[in-house]
């Protein structure tokens, strides 16, 4: 596995910081960041489209296996020197229906979340500093 | 004129053929030992292994050999019998074994983390994939 595609929610300000999180940290498998529905997902991923569901983290390998939901943020994790280590404690019996449910609940709060940090989401601050329309 | 021992001179001579002899001994045990969980943690380079191995070999002896000389001195009375003697000997060689006791734990301790980074490189996901997309590339 050479790299790992994130399609994440770049209307939401709190995934946008994770995305630039994610993108600071030492990685053993590159990274790479696509906003989710974004005319370039649905360029590169035609076939996604149907297993997409909303509201879900998706992440893609480089040879087209893909994760969805508490799965994809373990394979974020997973993709760092840092967490690696994290994520594949998280995956044991022991640990993995806690795990599931938190980033369940980090998933299905993240509006809420990024209300209350007061993160503005992707467009928000490109439409602020008058860059426009969001490049797909 | 009066025969008297110097139990302190004497004591000195103990602690400093003791500790040195300790400290050449335990480290030349570590060295031979240690060898093969370099190795490992160096995810099988042997070349580098075996430099990082000599290079701890050198450390080592300075840090104890330097540790033994600081703490000659370190003792409030002096022995002024063969049971002073006794005393002062067990008590500095004591600490002398705790200090390598230590550096030997946090060498191993180190060492067991780097092992286990490298390792962790080519550790596979802990999840399997929900699915596959046909012909994509990433």
């Amino acid at each position: 596995m050479k790299r790992l595609c994130v399609l994440y929610d770049a209307s939401c300000g709190f995934c946008a910081r994770c995305r630039w999180w994610l993108a600071m940290q030492p990685q053993f498998v590159e990274l790479e960041f696509v906003i989710a529905g974004s005319p370039e997902a649905a360029r590169r991923f035609p076939g996604l489209r149907g297993e997409l569901r909303a509201n879900e983290l998706v992440v893609i390998d480089s040879g087209g296996a893909y994760y969805l939901g508490p799965d994809a943020f373990l394979m974020c994790l997973w993709a760092l020197v840092d967490y690696r280590e994290l994520s594949i404690e998280l995956s044991t019996p022991l640990l993995r229906p806690f795990a599931r449910a938190a980033f369940e609940l980090l998933s299905t709060s993240r509006k809420w979340i990024s209300k209350l940090f007061g993160l503005p989401g992707e467009e928000a601050v490109q439409t602020l500093a008058g860059i426009g329309e969001v490049p797909g | 004129m009066e025969q008297t021992t110097d139990y302190t001179l004497w004591s000195y001579i103990g602690y400093l053929a003791i500790s040195v002899a300790l400290t050449v001994w335990v480290g030349r045990t570590l060295y031979k030992n240690g060898r093969i969980f370099l190795v490992d943690a160096f995810l099988g380079n042997e070349k580098l292994a075996d430099s990082v191995n000599h290079l701890l070999l050198v450390g080592w002896y300075l840090i104890n050999v330097g540790y033994v000389s600081l703490a000659l001195k370190l003792w409030n009375n002096n022995p002024t019998n063969a049971r002073g003697v006794v005393e002062f000997l067990s008590f500095k060689v004591g600490g002398v074994l705790l200090v390598l006791g230590a550096m030997h734990f946090m060498n191993v301790y180190v060492f067991s983390k780097w092992r286990k980074r490298a390792l962790l490189r080519t550790t596979p996901p802990p999840v399997r994939p929900q699915g596959y997309l046909a012909g994509e590339r990433a």
